[in-house]
């Protein structure tokens, strides 16, 4: 495979409308097993917004991870944030979900939190 | 049903979550009345409930009057369906591709109902489960493809680890048995010899 994820990260954080052009077509050519799992807490935040960033069209996986060793500053650090129904509500309002095939919110939702993920229409292909 | 079920979900916009390859809910207070809003055919392919243990036998109920061909991969893990739970997945008539129903509390009887049902499943998984050499002697002649039984105990915790070069030859009944105890371990040593 000629492109690389690296590429296209370089393309997107080149920025401009090339530079999207490129990363969205370059997306196209990754397997999804190779995407990312989660850019960063800014990317997933806005997720629960309802807002995610328009480049993470090339996410497939949308974690939430309260835990994190040596990602950032090589330390240790905790996620204070919680998700509910709320956010979920939010969430699955916006149509950037549509791209994610596996989500993983394990030991964080509540029952209403489930209700509201179960309605999002942007999950049907 | 499932045709109805279709109509109606188009019309209220709800055809939601197929595109889904997976879906981990594990531990997220699930309750017995609200799996219905996620097994349904619309479901992601594969579909993790593990460890709501609100679930309940009469959760197993509820999923099992709605499975059809979604989810593809169901966990179950945890969930506290017992006995009762296992014989109502029993007479499901779905076709999974892998089931897990581990730590639920399942004995032979569960499981006797499981292996004469009509619930059609390629890999299953029972670990932790309480089954005795009479349930595994159910499993023998049930032949299913693929069954992992990690830690099935009985009562009598006389045996150690099965050794690899034990395993059933022929019958692939059980990939997983490093911790499996007891008579349930002597029933499967007896069957290889």
């Amino acid at each position: 495979m000629a492109l690389t994820v690296r590429a296209i990260a370089e393309a997107a954080r080149a920025g401009g409308d090339g530079g999207d052009r490129f990363a969205r077509s370059a997306a196209r050519e990754v397997a999804d097993e190779l995407r990312a799992t989660m850019c960063g807490m800014t990317w997933d935040d806005e997720f629960f917004d309802g807002a995610p960033n328009p480049r993470s069209t090339i996410v497939r996986y949308l974690r939430f991870d309260r835990y994190f060793s040596g990602r950032y500053d090589s330390s240790l650090r905790t996620r204070g944030r919680a998700i509910d129904a709320g956010q979920m509500r939010a969430m699955v309002a916006s149509e950037g979900v549509r791209f994610l095939t596996r989500v993983n919110l394990s030991y964080q939702l509540d029952a209403n939190g489930v209700r509201e993920l179960s309605r999002c229409r942007h999950f049907a292909r | 049903m499932v045709a109805r079920w279709m109509a109606a979900s188009r019309r209220s916009g709800l055809r939601v979550l197929r595109a889904l390859d997976k879906l981990d809910l594990t531990n997220c207070e699930i309750r017995e009345t609200q799996v219905g809003l996620l097994i349904r055919p619309d479901a992601p392919k594969e579909l993790d409930l593990g460890s709501n243990a609100r679930i309940g036998a009469d959760g197993a109920d509820t999923i099992a009057r709605a499975l059809t061909k979604r989810p593809q991969r169901l966990s179950l893990e945890s969930c506290r369906i017992g006995d009762e739970g296992a014989k109502a997945l029993a007479v499901c008539r779905a076709e999974l591709e892998r089931l897990e129903l581990g730590d639920n509390g399942i004995t032979d009887a569960g499981l006797a109902a499981l292996v004469k049902g009509t619930l059609k499943v390629r890999e299953r998984s029972i670990a932790q489960s309480r089954i005795t050499a009479t349930g595994v002697r159910a499993l023998l002649a049930a032949e299913w493809p693929l069954v992992e039984l990690d830690s099935a105990t009985t009562g009598r915790r006389r045996s150690g680890k099965l050794v690899a070069s034990r395993r059933p030859r022929d019958r692939s009944l059980a990939r997983h048995l490093d911790n499996t105890h007891g008579e349930a371990l002597m029933a499967l040593i007896g069957a290889e010899r």
